[in-house]
């Protein structure tokens, strides 16, 4: 951990109400590594993403990426820096087709068409059919597809597993490991803890709005009291 | 008397005017609100003041197609001051407030055309090229109500077009389906939906324009028109094309049947199928469907 870190979050407190409070966070996500937020419901996970998305207000602390300060940009400038986020309930838009999801962003460098459809082949047969005519494991496929569009620097994927058939997870399991062979960058919240801890490189246990132990998923597999205690496993 | 045909195609014909005057005024206000769940109660205003601009229009350039380009584009200008002054601020703010600050905003709107065109009710001729009547299916009907339903159907098929074929229109609707997600992919939101809002003005204008040989022009014009446009959107739902299109039609044929079927229960008709439908479907008939 010599590099500086991609992301930096410094001390950071959040919250948009009385159960969603994130208390003095600080964690790093190196260029190139994939790293996962574990923790049970309620723990921050999600409200930890929401603030470097701008999604949810910083109260105090900073946000780094790339050594320039993010604290309070608004969401659409994060996303332009090359933030690319896959939302819990995935963000598919009811009233367009999976095609114009996937032109919608249209930025430069981006993933181009062909390599979704070739990534992602059931999207290709699904070219002309609405969000809400895609099943679950469709929707999470279009939302990771989507994010590729931005031609993102830092992919955040907020439990993708959540809520699918084992084969469906399997499938998004191959395509995290792809990305992450190609160099991605990637921040994930994970309640599927075989899933984070066959993709990432490292893991923070967040509980009750702090980081209580961070390390490598080898590490965390050995301590059964931190698991019993932060993740119930 | 209802089974006349004559009497069923008069009357099917006035109430596809009043249809697309409505739809004309409501889609703005219904994608407005689905957008940004901001609602402009001031929106008449927007519909009195294009009838005023027309007036001026009409008398300093003594040609109603003038009026009709003039008056909705200033019409779209003031909405866009407006937003840049006021509204933007108001955006986060609680739906009372933005109720209460646009609410106000009529009565500014009401004294503003009274201290420059007067309390008088005025009129602008119907323009030389559709003055008169036509024979449609053996009833005559005067031309200029005709165009203003071809007028509102050619506005239909544009903006549907542009909704669902051009980049501006699938940003609005993905902002009407989830705001956050669209800013996620690094698409200003606010920016469509300023720009969204000032089309919105602009056809309001236009509503305005094109009513004005018809009804007169006086203060307060806009308000039995404003809450029949905020019905028709209750009642289609709001955010959709869909919603605004069916909600004008429905409305605007119950409201001109009802007048001349039971005139002694006129309003109380379009009040009872609101009722009916908020107590059937609150959400609308054609509410934007949720993926999630």
């Amino acid at each position: 951990m010599s590099a500086p870190g991609l992301l930096v979050l410094d001390t950071v407190d959040a919250f948009y109400d009385r159960s969603h409070v994130l208390q003095s966070i600080s964690m790093e996500v190196e260029s190139g590594a994939v790293v996962a937020l574990l923790g049970r419901n309620g723990a921050g996970k999600s409200t930890t993403l929401k603030a470097v998305m701008g999604i949810v207000p910083v109260r105090a602390g900073r946000l780094r990426f790339d050594g320039d300060d993010i604290t309070g940009l608004a969401t659409h400038r994060v996303a332009r820096l090359g933030i690319a986020y896959v939302p819990e309930d995935r963000g598919v838009f009811a009233s367009l087709t999976v095609h114009e999801h996937l032109t919608l962003a249209n930025v430069r460098g981006g993933w181009p068409l062909e390599r979704i459809h070739d990534a992602f082949p059931r999207l290709a047969d699904r070219r002309d059919h609405r969000g809400t005519q895609l099943s679950g494991g469709e929707q999470q496929m279009l939302s990771i597809a989507r994010a590729l569009t931005l031609a993102p620097r830092l992919l955040i994927l907020d439990e993708p597993t959540e809520g699918l058939a084992p084969v469906i997870v399997e499938e998004i399991a191959a395509i995290a490991e792809r990305l992450k062979a190609e160099g991605l960058t990637m921040l994930l919240v994970e309640q599927n803890y075989p899933f984070a801890s066959r993709i990432a490189d490292r893991v923070y246990v967040l509980g009750k709005g702090r980081i209580r132990w961070e390390g490598t998923p080898a590490a965390l597999d050995a301590d059964e009291e931190i698991k019993r205690t932060w993740l119930g496993v | 008397m209802l089974l006349d045909p004559g009497f069923l195609i008069v009357q099917t014909l006035n109430g596809l005017q009043l249809s697309m005057l409505l739809f004309l005024l409501s889609i703005g206000l219904s994608v407005v609100f689905g957008m940004m769940n901001f609602i402009n109660l001031a929106h008449g205003t927007l519909y009195m003041v294009g009838a005023y601009l027309a007036l001026s229009s009409v008398r300093w350039f003594d040609s109603y197609w003038v009026a009709l380009v003039l008056a909705p584009l200033g019409v779209a200008l003031i909405g866009a001051v407006f937003y840049a002054v006021l509204l933007r601020h108001m955006q986060r703010q609680s739906p009372m407030r933005q109720v209460l600050v646009t609410f106000g905003l009529i009565f500014v709107g009401f004294d503003a055309v009274r201290m420059v065109w007067g309390a008088l009710p005025h009129t602008i001729p119907i323009p030389a090229a559709l003055d008169g009547s036509v024979t449609v299916f053996g009833e005559i009907y005067p031309t200029y109500r005709l165009f203003i339903i071809a007028l509102g159907v050619t506005v239909l098929i544009a903006l549907h077009f542009g909704l669902e074929r051009t980049r501006l229109g699938a940003v609005v609707r993905a902002g009407v389906d989830d705001r956050r997600m669209v800013a996620a992919l690094g698409i200003d939101v606010e920016r469509a939906f300023f720009l969204v809002f000032c089309l919105g003005c602009w056809l309001a204008g236009l509503a305005g324009v094109v009513s004005a040989p018809v009804f007169s022009i006086f203060p307060g014009m806009d308000m039995s028109i404003l809450i029949l446009t905020l019905i028709v959107v209750v009642v289609g739902g709001p955010g959709s094309l869909k919603g605004a299109v069916v909600g004008s039609f429905v409305i605007g044929m119950v409201d001109t049947y009802g007048q001349v079927l039971a005139p002694e229960l006129a309003r109380v008709t379009i009040y009872a199928l609101m009722a009916a439908v908020l107590l059937v479907r609150p959400q609308g008939l054609f509410p934007v469907s949720q993926a999630h």
